[in-house]
């Protein structure tokens, strides 16, 4: 339990008081520690404790995302720095059902299976483990299965070509042989299947080709963590991404398409990292995000952020990089009411922040942050802690906005 | 409270102090008009009018 000690060194012997609460007596020369926990009864482990005069000061950890991939299991090769090839980490089980089977172009691919066997051109394929084989460490999954770990290894032969990933899918496995995926192809990779507990971490770097994500579609990978997609040509389904499973960091990059109206729509992410170089309309693109607590958006041509933000009410700090695009921000920020910072970076058009979280400092920031007003624009902060300070509303009207407080 | 509906989009804006760029401040101690901007013991008519159609929009979509 993390304890914070005061001790008391000259006498008399005295009451401690936290915030004028009594919690009780400590003898001169004696100590008392303060245990800290949270409303859940939970241990708080402070990240450092400073004292000025006779005021304590706790900084407590950032909020945690209360993720780790499972230590189990073997690590996801880092191959983000080379080109055309894709790991995946595969889960054979004892209890069987361990094949693996890939619809590709034909001689496209070579795949190392991870289990000693000699490597593979493939095109048509199926390859069925040997759980006894399989020489990794057993491990036991949450429902005392047991089962082994193999790295598969893809090189693309043959670039811009396509790439169909079958995991077993029998009765006895489901879904969950298939763990993280982390590809450098250029090839359109098709995930065929709906439902993979064990799937936490995609990352794909480098991909040419336009994509369809549909895996990714309306909760069909609840358990999906870490995504990182970047770059590609475009997105062929806009709302492939819609209701996408509980993500703490979603990193996306399309340098093809001109919209992405509602693609994280209701989405259940933590972090949002978006670029997209052509995108002009962006229109809901995290609207109702109910778990999203920061994102940066950096679209340089947008013209539409219309409803962008609404109604994500756990969102704390939003970024664009470049707004001077921007002609329509109608409802951009309605309801975010835990939003503490935003930026937008040369807007010329007005926008909404009511009934946000913006301290002085924040709506100061906001403020610098913007370009020179369009014609007659207006900011509306009514509703945030420092709406009313003179500073920020200063700088907003030598840029030319009206500010209704 | 002042009230402005925008002639673009058909929106409106409200708020209990109104800042202009000129220097000009609309509060309860200076209730002119300006730019659109009027000041409204209660709620508009039309402002009424025009958030009841946005709330049936919103619960049409759900």
């Amino acid at each position: 339990m993390p304890k914070v000690i005061i001790r008391q060194t000259t006498p008399p012997d005295v009451d401690i008081e936290i915030n004028g609460v009594n919690e009780g007596s400590v003898v001169s020369g004696g100590a008392a520690a303060i245990n800290l926990e949270d409303s859940n009864g939970d241990p708080v482990i402070p990240e450092s404790v400073t004292v000025v005069g006779d005021t304590f000061t706790v900084e407590l950890p950032a909020a945690s995302t209360g993720w780790v991939r499972n230590p189990d299991w073997l690590p996801l090769p880092d191959i983000s720095a080379t080109n055309n090839k894709m790991v995946c980490l595969y889960l054979v089980y004892e209890s069987g059902g361990n094949d693996v089977r890939f619809n590709c172009t034909t001689n496209a691919f070579q795949v190392d299976w991870g289990d000693g066997s000699a490597l593979e051109t493939i095109g048509v394929s199926t390859h069925v483990y040997d759980y006894a084989a399989i020489t990794s460490p057993i491990k036991v999954d949450e429902y005392g299965r047991n089962y082994k770990q193999v790295i598969i290894e893809v090189t693309e032969l043959i670039v811009n070509s396509i790439f169909e990933f079958r995991p077993a899918n029998n009765i006895i496995t489901k879904g969950y042989s298939c763990g993280d995926i982390r590809t450098t192809m250029t090839s359109l990779v098709r995930l065929s299947f709906s439902y993979a507990p064990n799937l936490e971490i995609f990352e794909q770097f480098g991909v040419t080709q336009s994509l369809n994500f549909n895996s990714f579609y309306q909760n069909k990978l609840p358990y999906l963590k870490q995504f990182h997609l970047n770059p590609i040509s475009s997105i062929q389904n806009q709302s492939s991404f819609s209701q996408i499973g509980e993500v703490s960091n979603f990193v996306y990059e399309d340098n093809g398409s001109t919209t992405c109206n509602s693609l994280l729509l209701r989405a259940r992410i933590r972090r949002a990292e978006l670029k997209g170089s052509l995108i002009t309309s962006a229109s809901g693109v995290i609207n109702e995000c109910q778990l999203l607590e920061e994102a940066v958006i950096d679209f340089p041509l947008v013209q539409n952020i219309s409803n962008i933000a609404n109604n994500c009410m756990r969102l704390r700090k939003l970024t664009f990089t470049n707004c001077s695009n921007i002609t329509i921000s109608t409802g951009a920020f309605d309801n975010c009411s835990s939003l503490e910072e935003l930026i937008l970076t040369g807007m010329t058009v007005g926008f909404s922040v009511r009934n946000s979280r913006m301290s002085s400092a924040a709506l100061l920031a906001l403020a610098n942050s913007v370009g020179p007003a369009n014609g007659s624009q207006t900011v509306i902060t009514t509703g945030n802690p420092d709406a009313s300070d003179p500073a920020y509303i200063a700088v907003f009207n030598s840029k030319g906005y009206t500010v209704t407080t | 409270m002042f009230y402005k509906q925008n002639t673009d989009t058909g929106e409106w804006c409200f708020g209990n102090e109104v800042h202009f760029p000129d220097g000009t401040k609309l509060n309860a101690e200076n209730k002119q008009s300006k730019d659109g901007w009027q000041w409204h013991d209660e709620p508009p008519q039309e402002y009424l009018e025009w958030l009841e159609k946005q709330n049936n929009e919103i619960n049409t979509e759900l």
